[in-house]
């Protein structure tokens, strides 16, 4: 193994201090934020571009033109997502009009990362590494486990250079760009005849930079392409209690069910009696389950006929009497266009928290046929004890899934938006 | 540990890992180690400071495995100049560390036979990015080719190219964070495989103090 004594003997300059150079062109001092990585660097205060790549510095492009003003100056650190970085290039670049800014940020310890700022929208970008685990996928593009959608591409030009960078960027450079977007990332290919890189950008939340940089940021303006849907992150964050919500109601619903008697009580048959006045007494009944649903149930094979029936459910020892009715019509014949028929022969009434104990069923009725004489036919009744209660199931169903629609709608109309700024927009628009 | 001294200046070399060639720290002789004395292969230039937090003793580990670094080369081609840290591990086997605008590759170098139907220096230089090289048994791609020399050297080094030579240089991806460069060098192939690595990964030690907070 390597002696420790003698690699540590001689060991490197503790802390490199701060390196600058002068501008060959103007001669203002230019520090040197990334020494060793940069290989030019354009002056802050002439723009002049410089090749510091070998020890003899040599202009690239010279300028004389004032500074333009960044939001974020260079040499300002800040953290971002964990990470201390020091701004030290920042470039403006467009694509037919449409201007964004480019921050070159640097780390000694992870190296180079992107701050992209576009209409007061920001985004940390990393270069790819593992390119080939990018792979088309449909129209887009796969990406550790993320689809993307193809967002815009374009010719993406340097319009202002100032600052080091770690290749030779000139103004004028061009690059072919096509962004692919799975809100909050962006996959971004920049082209050029000699290589193709590729960059993860990541959107941050504007206030996130402006506390980072400690240098108030202006407001954004629009929907970025990868920014995040906030109606999407509170479906997501709520996705869990929405469907556990589900769940409880299906199995408070399934057990109800379950423990519901569903027994068939035989009433009988009922002839309407020429006297409407005259009512008909069946029982007594009784009744097991507590507080049940019940559902009374007539049927009668009628024609051309109405029939409304009035129930009392009237509990024996008490006297407590519910109510319930119901009716049902059914006629047919024959015209021009072939036989027809109309209505129904049956229909069921719902008597709701009857207590247990014994009833008797007092049913009185009117009804008629085509020529206005009561019905002549007899009509079954049945009783179902104890059946469950769905209502109560879709009230709250209807409640669980309330919010989240709103939130689906939502999301419909940032996607939208989104989505109108993209040549690929996936959503009909009215023209 | 063998110490020698400089033929150039008297001082002391030291060859503590094995590695054929040294530096002198004191009149930056380049040495080479032959069995009774050291002769002096070329004069290494100063390696110009950078904001590195690697130096030469520093400790990392590569898939559990720990390493030391020993040495520096400065390479440098014409857009620009990047990091080969010379490390070695407790089998006393040698890696390269290439560190470039942030980023890090660990390769180990491999037997010439080791590329397939190895091409011709002349033919290499032509070569386009994206044509498929096997190394290993295993297939890359050609991202980057360039000619490269050294601009400094530090250290101990197992594999040096001498001061003002220049060597093509290819440089290959292949799948995931698979990495690999081939150096012609006169009438020489050597491929080197290996891959990307993060500077978390590498549980650094004895890093260069850079005013950068707690990351030192």
């Amino acid at each position: 193994m390597t002696n420790d004594a003698n690699l540590s003997a001689a060991p490197r300059a503790a802390a490199p201090g701060p390196k600058s150079i002068n501008c060959p062109a103007c001669g203002a001092p230019i520090p040197l934020r990334a020494l060793g990585a940069s290989v030019m660097v354009a002056c802050p205060s002439c723009r002049t571009q410089i090749d510091i790549s070998k020890p003899e510095i040599q202009i690239i492009k010279k300028f004389n033109q004032a500074a333009q003003r960044f939001e974020l100056p260079l040499g300002a650190r800040g953290a971002l997502r964990g990470q201390t970085y020091e701004i030290v290039g920042a470039m403006v670049r467009s694509c037919d009009g449409f201007q964004w800014r480019e921050f070159l940020l640097f780390n000694p310890f992870v190296g180079f990362r992107w701050l992209v700022s576009d209409q007061g929208h920001f985004s940390l970008g990393e270069t790819i590494k593992d390119v080939s685990a990018i792979v088309a996928s449909g129209a887009g593009l796969r990406y550790r486990d993320c689809h993307y959608r193809k967002f815009q591409s374009g010719t993406a030009v340097v319009d202002t250079v100032v600052g080091e960078f770690y290749w030779r960027v000139k103004t004028g450079d061009q690059a072919q760009t096509t962004d692919y977007v799975s809100a909050p990332w962006m996959l971004s290919r920049e082209k050029t005849p000699t290589e193709a890189t590729w960059t993860l950008l990541q959107y941050l939340d504007p206030g996130e930079v402006e506390q980072a940089f400690n240098h108030s940021v202006p407001e954004p303006d629009g929907i970025a392409p990868n920014q995040p849907c906030p109606s999407s992150q509170t479906l997501a964050s709520l996705k869990r209690l929405v469907w556990g919500a589900l769940a409880l109601a299906v199995l408070i619903q399934a057990a109800t069910v379950i423990l519901t008697r569903n027994e068939r009580i035989p009433i009988g048959s009922y002839l309407p009696p020429a006297d409407h006045a005259q009512e008909t007494v069946y029982g007594p009944f009784h009744l097991e389950a507590h507080r049940s649903l019940n559902l009374l149930t007539a049927s009668s094979p009628l024609n051309n006929s109405w029939v409304e029936l009035d129930y009392a459910l009237v509990k024996k020892d008490t006297g407590e009497s519910f109510e319930g009715g119901n009716s049902f019509e059914f006629y047919s014949g024959t015209d021009s266009d072939g036989p027809w028929s109309e209505g129904s022969r049956s229909a069921t009434a719902t008597l709701s928290s009857l207590p247990e104990g014994d009833y008797d069923l007092i049913v009185d009725s009117a009804s008629g046929d085509s020529s206005g004489n009561p019905l002549q036919q007899s009509i079954d009744l049945a009783l179902t004890h104890d059946v469950a209660p769905w209502r109560n199931f879709w009230f709250a169903s209807f409640a669980i899934l309330l919010y989240p629609a709103y939130l689906i709608y939502r999301r419909l109309v940032f996607e939208r938006e989104r989505w109108s700024g993209s040549v690929f927009d996936p959503f009909p628009h009215r023209s | 540990m063998t110490v020698f001294a400089c033929p150039t200046c008297g001082g002391e070399v030291h060859f503590g890992t094995g590695a054929p060639y040294s530096v002198c720290r004191y009149c930056k002789s380049l040495l080479v180690k032959g069995t009774t004395a050291v002769e002096m292969v070329g004069r290494a230039a100063e390696v110009p400071d950078d904001f590195s937090p690697l130096q030469i003793g520093a400790g990392g580990r590569f898939e559990n495995r720990p390493f030391q670094v020993v040495g520096r080369l400065r390479k440098v081609w014409e857009e620009g100049s990047w990091n080969e840290w010379c490390v070695q591990f407790e089998d006393q086997r040698f890696g390269w560390l290439a560190e470039a605008q942030g980023d890090l590759v660990m390769t180990f170098e491999q037997p010439p036979g080791a590329l397939e139907g190895a091409p011709s220096a002349e033919v290499a230089a032509r070569v386009q990015p994206g044509t498929a090289w096997r190394i290993g048994g295993r297939r890359y791609s050609v991202s980057d080719v360039k000619q490269v020399s050294c601009q400094g050297a530090e250290g101990e080094l197992s594999a040096v190219f001498g001061p003002g030579e220049r060597i093509l240089s290819i440089d290959l991806r292949g799948d995931g964070l698979a990495f690999a460069t081939v150096e012609f060098h006169r009438a020489a192939v050597t491929p080197f495989v290996g891959r990307f690595v993060e500077f978390a990964e590498c549980q650094f030690s004895n890093l260069r103090q850079l005013g950068w907070g707690a990351q030192g």
